[in-house]
């Protein structure tokens, strides 16, 4: 043993002599510095595309290379090593150096692993290259480009050698599998060629089909595409693994047949080759097997839902809620921007919120027995989340699901080839399978796949996507064709019964929910308002939990959208007894008072401020004055949208009996003073004294929000259109006693 | 046990261990019906340089590449230094040069360095170098790329790279291929001081008799795989002692036919020389003097070498 390491070791320095003047770690290092090269030059000379502002820090040595590490992964260092193992055979190929060998002390091991060493080293360098090239742009590019104040320069030293480590690795697979051809093939332009060959087919094909986990390229790939590594604190990815296993067997493959002359003599010439060659296949495929295969979380017996707030502000309570129904499930303490509870109660599979502090809402998928961890950022008015736990998969899943471009929606958008209905029916039913059975193969880095229930989920959903595109197309039809019936074909009425109307599981989907409604109003030809066909549509299902939240779900929606009081209690007394739940009955009642109390006429509570000299202001002040009030926030991008129109008011009707409020609801009181310095003096700014109690007393649930109240301290309109639109001039110069804008 | 079994036994012994290389019924061939070697059995003693003869297509450098382990040879029938060759792959490669299939040199790299991958792969101390490029005359060009070499350049510098780190056997395939007269004679004189001085045996093949017959002590000739003839140089020449001479003579059509007539074996050869055949090398003189007699006129006599027809009739048969 020790004497065949020293003989490797003597080889290996053999191959150090010999490819001396070949330029081959020059090569490496060159091809590292490529792509980090060319990517400074463009940064710095291309600045304008690549500035926009961020709000979280995070570490710019990572983010560069993240910029760079497909390119170098997908296509140059595989280039790399194709080029670099077909030379280094070529420098005993061409000259007669393979029977050489065999006439010295060398072993053929040492002889066929010294070569592949040497190319090790080469990707070693290469990548080792790479990465101190891209660090070292990077402090290049911010001597030219002025850093983001946020971002970090501190060196991610363990970082980097993860990822050394992870990409000399992936990239054992395809060495071995190269240098195979190389020494099998003595022409070094086929041995080069068919590796470009597999790249560039790899390129083409890859964002067309689904490549296999075990094709060399693809285990490159992959490494920049999941560059923090694994979700479940593997060193290694199991793709990366396979790299080990498929080089194992490469070299295997290639020292026997290089050994032994010829595949008969190398794999079926005794008994003993014979048995070897099998159990080294075997071995490897059972081994591929093992490592591919695929895992789901474990459960818990618990429901955990856990989080923590990155933030300079301090954060008090927080709600779970269900987004469409807005049924509380659990109202969370917040210490030290940190929470954690345990849920008892039976939670189907959906996308909940959290709303933290009335005003951060944090998206979150889950059902009973998940363990869900959410990472939450809230920056510079910014906020970010990052969830961990017993549903990454189905996280990662709904990351990964972008839109593709689809031929059939085209048509129906376009109304192209409308005249063959059977076509177009077939070609949404083909579309329609292939993602269907897509949403199957989803895995992630470390092979995880969602758990059944969301996939079972998810098929649904794209179901409902389908029969939502069918409708419009029979709906386009019977405009465009009125007196040409269209006949389903079989397989989309097979589609239709895939999706009842009556799931609940679906309820919290704006595309069933679309669909729903459709089917239940189709036959509904009355000429009367849509939103009033879909609520008596849904008050005339059979009671169920399902009625009532759906009725729910609307019936708020039309409180809140009825443009008058007597519209609002119509809709109570006519729907709100349909609701036979008790809780959901009594939540539209309370709805339906905030917003009688909040109506023209009624006293305007009470608002306690704070003006930006400290000084306490109160909306009992302004009586005899219109007052008009903007509710918002620093962080919200929406109001500082709208303020410089609000502000352009205040300057128009300066003169007239009407003050301008800009209300903060900011948490942090010294970015409000900060931004509201900055601000037109025509609109007074005021800071909210208690935030909690303004949203309650006014019902506020999103902002920006436009008050207006009379001289007498009555509530005008609590809710205003944007100053943006035209009706909110209207509605002042109305107050005003101004005539009308011609 | 007697002393004269003994004394055989030594004998048998000592003449086993004399041979450097062995083989014993070694075959070879690329497929059932078409056989490269068949049945040969070779023996080379110890400080002998062995000619190894044989046309193009004999089977020679197939021989040379079993001979070394390139070809694998599973019937374990070859023996160097007196056990089986393939147990002792490829460690004896460093009591062995070989230069099979000339010449396998790195032409991107200087001689010196082509050398030096030798040094170090058989663990030879790189000193020696320089003394192999100086009995290669090469040391002048030892810094230039082998690319740059002439022919013979090449062939002296795989010739260095075999002699490297002094082996007790060295294999030579076809070492004078593509040189000239002058440098055929250099390597010659080079192979024969190296066997002298430092008493190492010499495997060497060549197609042509006449490059070697000068330097060899031992000749095996093989033919379309076959061994033909095998033995010293000696026995060589006795077991052909007949005598071909030629003689430039006007006439000679008809001077041919008197001979023939007088029972004298000849041949025309051009339009003024004959090929005569006599029993031995003594008959000469008196063989002229009784022509001279008869009236003929004689311009040349040559003595034509009669080991290279041998040769040739060997070899074809």
């Amino acid at each position: 043993m020790k004497n065949s390491v020293n003989n490797l070791f003597t080889a290996i320095q053999g191959e150090h002599i010999k490819k001396r003047g070949s330029g081959l770690y020059t090569m490496s290092l060159i091809f590292g510095l490529i792509i980090p090269l060319l990517y400074s030059i463009i940064y710095i000379f291309n600045q304008e595309a690549t500035a926009k502002p961020v709000a979280f820090s995070f570490n710019i040595f990572t983010k560069h290379l993240n910029d760079i590490f497909d390119s170098f992964t997908v296509f140059i260092f595989p280039l790399l090593i194709i080029l670099i193992t077909s030379k280094i055979a070529q420098l005993d190929h061409k000259n007669g150096g393979w029977q050489l060998m065999e006439t010295t002390p060398l072993q053929k091991t040492s002889i066929y692993l010294s070569k592949f060493c040497v190319v090790l080293i080469a990707n070693s360098i290469a990548i080792f290259s790479f990465l101190f090239f891209s660090v070292l742009s990077t402090l290049v590019i911010y001597l030219f480009v002025e850093a983001p104040e946020v971002a970090e320069f501190n060196l991610p030293f363990l970082h980097l050698l993860h990822i050394f480590i992870r990409l000399f690795i992936a990239s054992l697979f395809l060495t071995a599998f190269q240098y195979f051809l190389a020494v099998k093939i003595s022409s070094y332009i086929w041995s080069v060629l068919i590796g470009f060959f597999l790249l560039i087919g790899f390129l083409i094909v890859s964002s067309l089909v689904t490549i296999p986990d075990w094709f060399p390229f693809e285990i490159l790939k992959r490494v920049a595409k999941y560059p923090e590594g694994s979700q479940v604190e593997n060193w290694l990815l199991f793709t990366e693994k396979i790299s080990i296993i498929g080089a194992a067997f490469f070299l295997f493959l290639g020292y026997y047949w290089y050994s032994f002359k010829s595949i008969f003599r190398a794999f079926f010439y005794s008994k003993k080759r014979l048995v070897i060659s099998l159990l080294v296949t075997a071995i490897t495929v059972f081994s591929y097997l093992f490592l591919s295969q695929t895992h789901q979380v474990m459960l818990n017996k618990k429901t955990i839902i856990a989080g923590e707030i990155k933030s300079e502000t301090k954060f008090k309570k927080a709600y779970l809620i269900h987004p469409i129904i807005e049924d509380t499930l659990a109202a969370l303490e917040i210490r030290n921007n940190k929470f954690h509870t345990v849920l008892s109660n039976k939670i189907p599979l959906d996308n909940y919120k959290i709303i933290i502090d009335n005003s951060l809402p944090v998206d979150l998928l889950f059902a009973s027995n998940d363990s869900i961890f959410a990472s939450i950022e809230f920056m510079n008015n910014e906020l970010k989340t990052e969830l961990f736990g017993s549903r990454f998969p189905e996280n990662d899943y709904q990351k990964s699901n972008s839109v593709s471009w689809s031929y059939l929606s085209y048509q129906i958008n376009e109304s192209v080839n409308l005249d063959n209905p059977k076509k177009i029916q077939e070609e949404l039913f083909d579309e329609w399978e292939d993602k269907y059975n897509a949403a199957n193969t989803f895995k992630t880095a470390d092979n995880y796949t969602p758990k059944q229930d969301f996939i079972e989920k998810e098929k649904k959903l794209i179901t409902v996507e389908y029969l939502n595109l069918l409708n419009q197309f029979l709906d386009k039809r019977k405009a465009l064709f009125p007196n040409d019936k269209t006949v389903l074909i079989d397989d989309v009425k097979f589609l239709k019964s895939k999706i009842t109307l009556q799931d609940e599981s679906l309820i919290g989907n704006e595309n069933y929910l679309s669909y729903l409604l459709y089917e239940l109003t189709k036959q509904d030809s009355r000429d009367i308002d849509k939103n009033l066909k879909e609520i008596d549509a849904i008050s005339t299902l059979e009671p169920s939990q399902f009625k009532n939240r759906l009725l729910y779900y609307y019936l708020k929606n039309n409180i809140k959208e009825a443009n008058s009081s007597e519209n609002r209690l119509q809709l109570v007394e006519n729907y709100a007894n349909k609701i036979t739940d008790s809780k959901l009955n009594k939540s539209i009642l309370h709805l339906f008072k905030t917003y009688e109390r909040l109506g023209r006429g009624k006293i305007a509570d009470e608002i306690l401020a704070t003006n930006l000299d400290s000084k306490p202001i109160s909306l009992s002040n302004f009586k005899g004055k219109y007052v008009v009030i903007d509710v918002w926030a620093t962080w919200c991008g929406p109001c500082r949208y709208q303020s410089p129109y609000f502000e352009k008011m205040a300057i128009k009707y300066k003169k007239e009996n009407i003050q301008f409020i800009a209300l903060s609801t900011d948490k942090d009181v010294k970015k409000w003073f900060v931004s509201a310095q900055l601000k037109s003096k025509s609109v007074l700014q005021l800071h909210a004294n208690d935030i909690g109690k303004l949203g309650k007393d006014y019902n506020i649930e999103s902002i920006p929000r436009f008050i207006l109240i009379d001289t007498e301290g009555k509530i005008y309109n609590s809710n205003m259109p944007f100053p943006t639109e035209a009706t909110f001039e209207m509605i002042l110069r109305k107050v005003l006693n101004l005539k009308e804008l011609e | 046990m007697n002393l004269g079994f003994f004394l055989t036994f030594t004998y048998i012994n000592t003449f086993k261990m004399e041979n450097i290389i062995q083989t014993s019924n070694l075959n070879f061939h690329y497929s059932k019906h078409k056989s490269i070697i068949e049945n040969l059995s070779i023996n080379v003693p110890k400080g002998s340089i062995y000619g190894f003869l044989g046309p193009n297509g004999a089977g020679k450098s197939t021989t040379m590449r079993l001979l070394t382990g390139i070809i694998p040879d599973d019937k374990n029938a070859i023996k160097i230094f007196g056990s089986e060759l393939n147990e002792q792959i490829p460690f004896i490669f460093s009591k062995i040069g070989a230069l099979v299939e000339s010449p396998a040199l790195y032409l991107h790299l200087s001689g010196y360095n082509n050398l030096l991958y030798i040094a170090k792969v058989k663990n030879i101390n790189p000193d020696k170098i320089d003394e192999v490029l100086e009995l290669v005359e090469l040391t002048y060009a030892k810094n230039q790329k082998a690319k740059q070499y002439s022919l013979g350049m090449k062939q002296r510098l795989a010739i260095a790279m075999a002699l490297l780190g002094e082996p007790e056997l060295l294999f030579l395939d076809e070492p004078v291929n593509g040189l000239d007269p002058n440098g055929i004679v250099e390597i010659r004189k080079l192979l024969i001081k190296i066997n002298k001085e430092k008493g190492v045996t010499i495997f060497v093949s060549s197609h042509l008799l006449s490059e070697i017959e000068k330097m060899c002590t031992h000749i095996g000739i093989i033919a379309k795989g076959k061994l033909k003839f095998e033995g010293t140089m000696n026995q060589l020449s006795t077991s052909f002692n007949t005598c071909k001479i030629e003689i430039t003579i006007d006439n000679a059509s008809d001077w041919q036919k008197k001979l023939n007539e007088n029972g004298v074996k000849t041949q025309l050869n051009e339009a003024n020389k004959i090929a005569v055949l006599l029993n031995t090398k003594e008959e000469i003189p008196t063989f002229i003097k009784k022509l001279i007699n008869e009236g003929a006129l004689l311009y040349e006599v040559k003595i034509l070498e009669g080991l290279e027809e041998w040769f040739m009739n060997l070899i074809e048969n």
